[in-house]
C-alpha cells in the first residue's frame, strides 16, 4: 500500500517537517545508501555492519533467494540464476546484450517486447525488475534504519547515461517503491561529497569516475554552492569488470585454457581475477590459481604486466577526459582539483596515469565506493526541504544531443549535449498532405549524422489536427527535457491553437502499462506470499482438527452423542475437509470454527466423563492406603 | 512562491534586468542567472504539487534558453536583431562582399591542411587566432551599429559573424580530430 501513497508526492507530508530522505548509489558491482544525520551525512549498513551491497541479484522458483553477498558467493554454482552486473543491460535491446561482452553473463528470453528479459527460474525477468529487487533490498535497510519511511531518495546514475537508461532507472525505482526526488549523475554526486568541505572557494573540477561497468568523466564549476556542470563525457560499457576480463584473457592465453561458454568457469577465472587486482593495489604481485578439469594452473600475475592490461583501459578513458575539456572550452591546466570516483580508481596505476595526464595530485580522500552515495545523500536531504538555509543547488546538462529523424534518415538536431537542463526547444513543422490531421517525429539521442547511428529514443504520433490545406498548418512541437534529463514532447497547432494528442512508442523501454503490470504483479506477489501462509497454516489446522475428532469418536462417539448431534458433527467435519481442499483460507476458518461450535457439547461430556473416569479409575481404597 | 507570477513575455534583457545591447554585463548577467536558478529550479519544488512542479520545470527551462541566449555573442546580437523585427537567417540569400569570400576561402583552405601539417596542434592555433580576431573585429561592428540602431548594417556584420564561427566550429573538429587520433 506504501507503494500507492508514495506515488503521489507533495500531497501527504506538511512543509517543513522533517522527511526521511536517502541517497542511492545504484552501481553496477555495488550499491549503497547513505542518509544525512545531524547534519553529516553516511553510509548505512546492512545488520551484519556491511555497508556495501553487492549488486547481484539470486533467483529460484520463489522469487528472489539471495541478494549482495550471498548471491555473489552462490554465484559459481548457480550462474544463470544469479544475475550481477545488471545496470550493464539497462536501456538495452536484446541484440546490444548479445552482441556486448557481458552477452555471455546472461540467457535470455526471446519476447515481443523491447526490453529483453533473462531467463531464470522464478521466470523471466527485466533488468529493471533486478534493480529494483536490488532497491527494494536498500530501501528496507534504510527504513529499518532511520526507524521510518523513506519520503523520497535520490538515485545516481552515470552522466553519460541516454534518455532510455535513465527512465529504465526510474522505472526501477517505481517499481521498488520508492519516490524519486531526482536522479543525480553520479560525478555530479561526488563533486558535491567533496564540493561542501571547499564551499567558499571557486573552483573547477573534474570527476573522474571508473566504476565497475561504466566510465564517466564530467567537468563541473563550483560557485557559491551551485554546482555547474560543464560538460560530460564517457563510456557505459567501460569498466572496472574490463580489467578482470583482460586478467583473465592473459591467463587463459598464457595457459591455453578454452573457456567456451563454460559459464561457471567463466565465473571462477572472473573472481580469481578480482582478488588478483584486489592484492596489487598494495602488493607488486599476484598469485593466481585455478583449479580445472583436474589440472591446477597457478600463475604470477606481476605488477607490470597488470599495468599493462590496465594501461590500455586507462588511454581509452583519457579520450573521453579530452572531449570533455574539449566541450567545456578549457585546457587541462584550467582544472583546479580532480576528484577520483569508483572503485577501479583504487588501482594505483589508474591514479598514475590520471595525475600524470591533468598534472596535479588527484583526490582520493573520500572512500571512492562510498563518494556517490554521500553525495546523493547530501542532496536528497536539501530536495526534502531538510536544510532551508542550503544554497546548494545542481545545474546539470543533458549529455547527448536530442534530435529527430529528417529526410532520408538523416538527423537535424533539436537540442545540443551539455546544454543546461531543464531545456525546452520549439519547432515549427507543416503538413504536406491536404486535410493531413497527424504526424510522426522519430526522436533519437546521439551525435551522429545518421539516424541509425543514434540512439532511437521513441516515436512520438501526434494526432488530432484540424484539417487543412497542405503547408497550411503551423504545428509547434515542443521538447521539454526535464531536471532528470528526461524529455517529453507535447504539440499545438498554432493557427487554430488545438493540443495534439502525443503518444509514445518507446524504441527501448517499458511502455507505462508494462510498468503498471509489474507494479501491480510485484504487489499480488507480497499479498500472495502473505495468503499462501495463511491458507497453509488454516490447511495444517484443519487437519489437526479432523485427525483429533475422528480419533475421538471412533473411540466413543456413540456413547455421547445421539444420533442426530453426531450427524450435525460429521457434516460440518465434512465441510471442513471441503473446504481444506479449496484456496479459501477464510472458508477454511468459518468451517473450523463451525465444527468447533457443534462439537462443543461432545467435547463437554467427554471431558466430564473423563474426570469422572480417572476419579472413578481410582478406587476409594487406594486412597485409603 | 512566486512561480504564478513568472512573466514569460518580457525580453531577455529585462528577465536580467539588462539594457538592450550586443554588450552587457557579463557578469551581473550571471548573478542574476544564478539568482533566478535559485529561486525557480526544480530542485526548489521537490515536494511541492505535481502542478508547481511542471511550472517550475517550463521556468527553469525558459531561464536556462534566456540565458544561453545573451551569453553567446553571437545570439545575444543575433537576438537584439530579433527585437528590433529583423530576421537573421543565415539561409536567407546575401550579396557578400567578394574581399570577404575570399578571405574565407583562404581560411578554409587553411584548416584544411592542418592534418597534413607537421606541427598540426601549432597550425591550428595559428588559424584559430585569426578566426578570433576576425570575429571580434565582427563583434565590435555589430555592437557599434545595433548601437545606432542601424540594423541592416548589422545584419551584414552579423552574416559575416556567422560565416566565421562556423569556421571556429570547424577548427573545433578538427581539433576532435586530432586528439581522436
Amino acid at each position: 500500500m506504501a507503494l500507492l501513497q508514495i506515488s503521489e508526492p507533495g500531497q501527504s507530508t506538511a512543509p517543513h517537517q522533517h522527511r526521511l530522505a536517502a541517497g542511492i548509489d545504484l552501481g553496477t558491482t555495488n550499491s549503497l545508501v547513505a542518509t544525512v544525520r545531524s547534519g553529516s551525512a553516511a553510509v548505512l549498513e546492512d545488520e551484519n555492519g556491511e555497508s556495501i551491497l553487492p549488486s547481484v541479484v539470486c533467483y529460484d522458483k520463489h522469487g528472489v533467494s539471495a541478494i549482495g553477498r550471498e548471491a555473489r558467493e552462490q554465484a559459481a554454482e548457480n550462474p544463470y540464476n544469479t544475475i550481477s552486473s545488471v545496470k550493464r543491460l539497462i536501456g538495452l535491446s536484446a541484440e546490444d546484450i548479445t552482441s556486448s561482452s557481458a552477452g555471455m553473463m546472461f540467457q535470455l528470453e526471446s519476447t515481443d517486447s523491447t526490453v529483453p528479459r533473462i531467463k531464470t527460474d522464478a521466470g523471466p525477468k527485466t533488468a529493471i525488475e533486478v534493480s529494483a529487487d536490488i532497491l527494494r533490498s536498500l530501501r528496507a535497510r534504510a527504513e529499518q534504519s532511520l526507524g521510518g519511511e523513506l519520503g523520497g531518495v535520490v538515485v545516481t546514475v552515470p552522466a553519460y547515461y541516454d534518455d532510455t537508461q535513465r527512465q529504465a532507472t526510474k522505472d526501477a525505482a517505481k517499481l521498488a517503491g520508492l519516490n524519486i526526488y531526482r536522479l543525480v549523475n553520479e560525478p555530479t554526486a561526488a563533486a558535491i561529497a567533496y564540493g561542501l568541505d571547499r564551499e567558499e572557494v571557486d573552483s573547477t573540477i573534474a570527476v573522474y569516475d571508473l566504476g565497475g561497468g561504466t566510465f564517466d568523466i564530467s567537468i563541473l564549476k563550483l560557485e557559491k554552492g551551485v554546482f555547474e556542470v560543464l560538460s560530460t563525457a564517457g563510456d557505459t560499457a567501460l569498466g572496472g569488470d574490463d580489467i578482470d576480463q583482460a586478467v583473465v584473457s592473459w591467463f587463459v592465453s598464457e595457459h591455453n585454457i578454452s573457456v567456451g561458454d563454460d559459464a561457471a568457469l567463466q565465473r571462477g577465472l572472473l573472481d580469481q581475477a578480482r582478488a588478483a587486482k584486489h592484492q596489487l593495489t598494495l602488493a607488486n604481485e599476484a598469485l593466481i590459481q585455478f583449479e580445472y578439469q583436474g589440472a591446477s594452473f597457478s600463475t604470477t600475475l606481476s605488477i607490470e604486466v597488470f599495468d599493462s592490461l590496465v594501461k590500455t583501459l586507462v588511454e581509452r578513458t583519457l579520450k573521453s577526459c579530452r572531449a570533455a575539456l574539449r566541450q567545456a572550452k578549457l585546457k587541462k591546466n584550467d582544472i583546479d582539483n580532480v576528484v577520483m570516483v569508483g572503485g577501479s580508481t583504487r588501482v594505483p596505476f589508474v591514479r598514475k596515469m590520471v595525475g600524470e595526464f591533468f598534472d596535479q595530485e588527484v583526490l582520493t580522500d573520500i572512500n571512492p565506493d562510498e563518494v556517490v552515495a554521500i553525495g546523493a545523500a547530501l542532496q536528497a536531504d536539501v530536495l526534502a526541504g531538510n536544510t532551508p538555509d542550503s544554497d546548494m543547488l545542481l545545474l546539470d546538462v543533458i549529455p547527448l544531443s536530442l534530435g529527430i529523424e529528417t529526410h532520408g534518415g538523416l538527423v537535424e538536431q533539436i537540442i545540443p549535449r551539455n546544454t543546461t537542463i531543464p531545456v525546452a526547444r520549439a519547432q515549427e513543422f507543416t503538413t504536406f498532405k491536404d486535410g493531413q490531421t497527424a504526424m510522426a517525429l522519430h526522436v533519437v539521442q546521439g551525435e551522429r549524422d545518421l539516424v541509425r547511428d543514434c540512439r532511437s529514443l521513441g516515436r512520438f504520433e501526434l494526432r488530432g489536427f484540424v484539417p487543412a490545406v497542405a503547408g497550411q498548418a503551423r504545428i509547434q512541437v515542443m521538447f521539454q527535457v526535464d531536471a532528470d534529463g528526461l524529455l517529453t514532447v507535447s504539440a499545438i497547432e498554432k493557427t487554430s491553437e488545438v493540443h495534439a494528442e502525443v503518444q509514445i512508442k518507446p524504441s527501448y523501454g517499458l511502455l507505462d502499462s508494462e510498468i503498471e503490470t509489474m507494479i501491480r504483479e510485484s504487489m499480488t506477489h507480497a499479498e500472495h506470499d502473505v495468503a499462501a501462509r495463511m491458507l497453509q497454516e488454516q490447511r495444517v489446522e484443519a487437519e489437526r482438527a479432523v485427525e483429533a475428532l475422528d480419533a475421538a469418536m471412533a473411540r466413543d462417539a456413540d456413547e455421547f452423542l445421539a444420533a442426530d448431534e453426531k450427524q450435525k458433527i460429521l457434516d460440518a467435519r465434512a465441510l471442513v475437509v471441503q473446504s481444506a481442499d479449496s484456496n479459501d483460507a477464510e472458508a477454511i476458518k468459518t468451517a473450523l470454527r463451525e465444527l468447533e461450535s457443534v462439537s462443543e457439547v461432545y467435547v463437554a461430556r467427554r471431558m466430564n466423563a473423563s474426570v469422572g473416569k480417572s476419579m472413578t479409575g481410582k478406587h476409594i481404597d487406594s486412597y485409603d492406603h | 512562491m512566486e512561480i504564478e507570477n513568472f512573466n514569460f513575455e518580457q525580453s531577455y534583457f529585462e528577465l536580467f534586468d539588462l539594457p538592450v545591447s550586443c554588450e552587457i554585463d557579463t557578469a551581473k548577467l550571471r548573478e542574476n542567472f544564478m539568482q533566478m536558478q535559485r529561486q525557480y529550479h526544480p530542485d526548489r519544488f521537490a515536494s511541492a504539487s505535481d502542478a508547481e512542479r511542471r511550472r517550475a520545470v517550463q521556468i527553469a527551462a525558459h531561464v536556462n534558453g534566456a540565458h544561453q541566449t545573451l551569453d553567446v555573442p553571437l545570439k545575444r546580437a543575433e537576438y537584439c536583431l530579433q527585437l528590433a523585427g529583423l530576421s537573421t537567417d543565415s539561409e536567407t540569400d546575401a550579396k557578400m562582399d567578394p574581399m570577404f569570400l575570399m578571405q574565407q576561402m583562404e581560411l578554409r583552405e587553411v584548416l584544411e591542411e592542418i592534418s597534413s601539417a607537421a606541427e598540426p596542434y601549432e597550425a591550428l592555433d595559428s588559424a584559430r587566432n585569426d578566426i578570433d580576431v576576425q570575429i571580434k573585429h565582427m563583434q565590435a561592428e555589430t555592437a557599434g551599429f545595433v548601437a545606432q540602431a542601424k540594423y541592416d548594417d548589422a545584419r551584414e556584420s552579423i552574416r559575416r559573424w556567422q560565416f566565421l564561427e562556423k569556421l571556429a566550429e570547424e577548427a573545433n573538429s578538427i581539433e576532435a580530430q586530432l586528439d581522436e587520433a
